[in-house]
């Protein structure tokens, strides 16, 4: 070959390489500008990632023993026996009754049950599971309130939102409301236009009813909110589409979305038992329903005008919006609708905050509304908003967080950043505290462990159920001993139902042992009702069937099964009460005309009716007291809850609480103290508990009876 | 070529409308970051830091009672503490709240404890007792406890002042 073809070749090989190279450069500048495309296009999702990440990471580097100093023998009771409950096959929906529902118990337990059932690895995935579904709700209410605006906007809406706004507390998970508010946002993006085609209905409605049917599965009160937000889009739409083709597009809508949601219904029963088994859906209507009236809590004056700040607040962001909208001449069709159903939704989600108007309930209750007011104000109606527009809505967002609002702890700190075994496990527990499944607990409460779990272990055999009262679960958890009643927690009990459910269900199970929690000294009256008037069945239950064993401490009891005991017991009730009463001055004090009580008796027992204006239903009822006059000493007074437009029976037991302990003596002289005072005459008063509480009508009051416990 | 912005904003947008956005955004973020007030939920009320804790130091009895330093009419007021004895064949057999003079409460029940004083284990009694108020006008009232103990003038415990709110 001559030397120049050589050269020509090389050349050429040259050439080709050069454009290899020229190609390859320019599919790298192609990748890298896709990539940035797709960076900038779904930077929330991205940023979603980082936040999971992150927090993920600080909660899975403590390492145990956890140091959490207390239990809350109340609430994290449930939590945890939701746990224990998943391990031993028994499922919400199914077997048991709760406000919430099987798949929360799935989600929140799948993670400890992994790692080992133990309190340590429960707390280490409790924060997670908190972490995780806040921040997947709020991306994906963003993701489809902003999806017309740029991806830069949603980050901001997921950080404002995740980092300043959201409550997070370990004992209200907030997935109860903000999924609702994550469905809401895809109902009202996904909302079928009036030319839309069958197949455009129909997954449309297919979706909806998946929703809401993950909805109830994760709590009745979710599933209620979801429903309602799927109303309130779809009557919202109609009122400002109302032609033929709009009413029958959204009928069809309704109706397909029914369909499928029967559809779901059934799949759930045949899940949880049988396909026309409708069990779970009765249950979840009673935990709703009744918990207006049994779990009323009063709101703090000082909560009230941060109650009115945040409603005019966000009506204030509404009304800003409204003038937007009216003055802007190219809003798109559904800005209105959608509007008015984002105010209409905000303003239903305040149901909770209503009804149980303590701080966590309030912080819960109001965010929707704040996250949707925020979303209003960074064009969620819209399809284009102007720079000038957006820096004014910024700067609104920005300074009204700043004057009432700050980050939440775990993002201002260093902590997220740190690496946290060097912030909480030392593999020892601090001094002071001390050591029991993977936790590390202060002497008392460990004692109190400690010493129940220890005597629960030698006298029941790990597939033995035990029986809790009045709701201190976590006494189970830690012998890992099952917990017997179908309702988890007994303050959760109102109504007929429920009473009778749990009640068969202990008779059933008929564990061997029981912790018994005095009241006032080691347990408290859930919203200052006493326990025993809360749920007088469950408590005579325990003390027909059970005698005391043992003291694992002062006023906290191990109750032993006794036949013998149940089958001799005996319960008699006379009349006291000398004509019916009926008041319509129902905030008045009614003083009952009783016959001379004398003292050979144990328990008072009102029958009566309570009846409510019909809007007591969007509020709450009143707070009843009875008043018990002695021949000595001062005057009583117990507070009990009543079921509006019911017959209802309260219970009373007129001296001390804690005497009631003495009721589980095997001996049945010592049942009632020989000192107690005589009751004179006793009345009844119904109070309001707060501005948003709604008095009676009229209150009937039918019987007024002596109970008397005895052995025959 | 227009940036995705520029076709948002219809492409007749000024520089600054490009830029000037996101970064009031992140910087408004950054800076009530770096300010690092607290949540907002941090400051909804709940009734925190209402009690006061009442030294009780007579010539027999010894103790301490918790009570509200402030209450809402128609709801529960709940006291509570501990009590030991000087002599301890002398116990206390009963505790007597007194709001304004009048009694209102009392409790004959006394649970058993151990603490430790001193590096020595002493029996203690603890006593809780709660009334549901109503019929006492707002502002301020003086409220009272008293022991009885079997064979004695009743023993006045401790006493305080406390504010009944509407």
């Amino acid at each position: 070959m001559l030397v120049e073809q050589q050269f020509e070749e090389i050349d050429e090989h040259k050439d080709s390489r050069k454009t290899a190279s020229s190609r390859s450069q320019s599919f790298c500048r192609h990748a890298a500008k896709r990539l940035a495309h797709l960076l900038l296009a779904h930077a929330d999702f991205f940023v979603m990632l980082l936040i999971l990440g992150l927090l993920t990471r600080f909660c899975l580097l403590a390492q145990p023993p956890i140091p959490i100093q207390t239990i809350n023998f109340f609430d994290t009771s449930w939590q945890l026996d939701l746990v224990a409950k998943a391990h031993q096959g028994v499922w919400l929906g199914r077997d048991a009754i709760f406000t919430y529902g099987p798949l929360f118990q799935k989600l929140l337990s799948w993670a400890p049950l992994r790692q080992g059932m133990s309190l340590g690895s429960f707390y280490s995935y409790l924060w997670m599971f908190h972490y995780w579904s806040i921040t997947l709700c709020i991306y994906f209410t963003g993701a489809f309130l902003l999806r017309g605006q740029p991806s830069w906007v949603r980050v901001f809406y997921l950080l404002l939102l995740v980092i300043f706004w959201v409550p997070v507390n370990w004992i209200l998970f907030d997935i109860k409301l903000l999924l609702p508010l994550c469905c809401f946002a895809i109902f009202l993006r996904m909302l079928p236009a009036a030319t839309q085609g069958n197949w455009g209905l129909c997954w449309r409605a297919g979706t909806a009813a998946t929703l809401m049917a993950i909805a109830f599965l994760i709590s009745g009160d979710a599933g209620a909110y979801c429903v309602a937000a799927f109303g309130i889009v779809v009557c919202t739409s109609l009122l400002y589409e109302h032609d033929l083709a709009s009413l029958a597009g959204m009928a069809k809508y309704a109706a397909l979305t029914g369909i499928f949601f029967f559809g779901w219904v059934l799949t759930i029963n045949a899940a949880l038992g049988k396909l026309l088994d409708f069990r779970f859906w009765k249950s979840t209507y009673e935990v709703v329903t009744q918990y207006r009236w049994s779990q009323a809590v009063r709101m703090l004056p000082e909560m009230t005008s941060i109650f009115w700040w945040a409603l005019i607040l966000n009506l204030l962001v509404f009304l800003w919006q409204w003038i937007v909208q009216s003055r802007t001449p190219s809003v798109p069709a559904r800005a209105r609708p959608a509007w008015l159903a984002m105010l209409c939704f905000g303003l239903v989600t305040l149901q909770s905050l209503i009804v149980s108007s303590e701080h966590f309930h309030v912080a819960i209750s109001l965010f929707p509304w704040i996250a949707l007011s925020g979303a209003l104000l960074l064009g969620a109606t819209e399809l284009r908003i102007s720079a000038v527009r957006l820096m004014l809505s910024f700067s609104v967002i920005l300074v009204i967080t700043g004057v009432f609002s700050g980050p939440y702890s775990l993002f201002h700190s260093q902590a997220l950043f740190q690496r946290r075994p060097a912030l909480t496990g030392r593999n020892v527990c601090p001094e002071g505290q001390y050591e029991i499944d993977d936790v590390c607990l202060e002497a008392a409460d460990f004692s109190k462990l400690k010493t129940v779990g220890d005597f629960l272990k030698q006298h029941t055999a790990a597939s033995d159920s035990i029986g809790v009262f009045p709701f201190e679960n976590v006494y189970g958890f830690v012998p890992r001993r099952r917990v017997a009643g179908t309702v988890l927690q007994d303050y959760v009990i109102a109504g007929d139902y429920l009473t009778q459910r749990q009640v068969q269900s202990l008779e059933e199970a008929s564990p061997a042992w029981t912790v018994y929690s005095v009241e006032p000294l080691q347990t408290f009256g859930v919203d200052g009702i006493p326990n025993f008037t809360r749920t007088p069945s469950v408590w005579l239950y325990w003390q027909r069937w059970y005698k005391h064993e043992f003291d694992a401490q002062p006023g906290l009891m191990l109750l032993h099964r006794d036949e013998e005991r149940g089958r001799h017991w005996k319960m008699t009730s006379t009349s006291v009460l000398a004509r019916p009463v009926q008041s319509r001055r129902t905030s008045e004090e009614i003083a009952l005309p009783v016959t001379p009580l004398g003292n050979d008796w144990d328990f008072i027992k009102i029958n009566l009716r309570a009846e409510y204006p019909v809007w007591w239903k969007l509020l709450k009822p009143s707070i009843f007291v009875v008043w018990l006059h002695f021949d000595r000493g001062p005057d009583r007074s117990v507070p009990a809850i009543v079921q509006p437009d019911h017959p209802y029976d309260i219970w009373i037991y007129p001296w001390e609480q804690a005497e009631l302990a003495n009721y589980f003596s095997p001996n049945v002289q010592e049942w009632r103290v020989a000192s107690r005072p005589r009751l004179q005459s006793l009345s009844l008063q119904c109070m309001p508990i707060d501005w948003l509480s709604v008095t009676p009508s009229r209150i009937t009051i039918g019987e007024v009876q002596t109970v008397k416990l005895s052995e025959q | 070529m227009k940036t995705s912005l520029e076709q948002e904003y219809g492409g007749r947008s000024k520089p600054y409308h490009l830029w000037a956005p996101p970064l009031l955004a992140f910087a408004g973020l950054a800076l009530l970051l770096a300010l690092g007030r607290n949540s907002w939920v941090y400051s909804l009320p709940y009734g925190q830091n209402n009690s006061q804790v009442l030294s009780i130091k007579t010539s027999l009895l010894r103790g301490t009672a918790e009570v509200p330093k402030s209450f809402y009419l128609g709801t529960t007021l709940n006291a509570g503490g501990w009590l030991g004895s000087v002599d301890p064949s002398i116990q206390p057999q009963n505790i007597t709240l007194y709001l304004d003079g009048r009694p209102v409460a009392e409790t004959s029940v006394f649970y058993p404890a151990r603490v430790s004083s001193n590096g020595q284990s002493v029996t203690i009694k603890r006593w809780e007792v709660a009334f549901f108020v109503k019929d006492t006008p707002p502002g301020e009232h003086i409220l009272g406890l008293e022991a009885a103990a079997q064979g004695r003038e009743p023993i006045a415990l401790a006493q305080t002042s406390i504010l009944v709110l509407r």
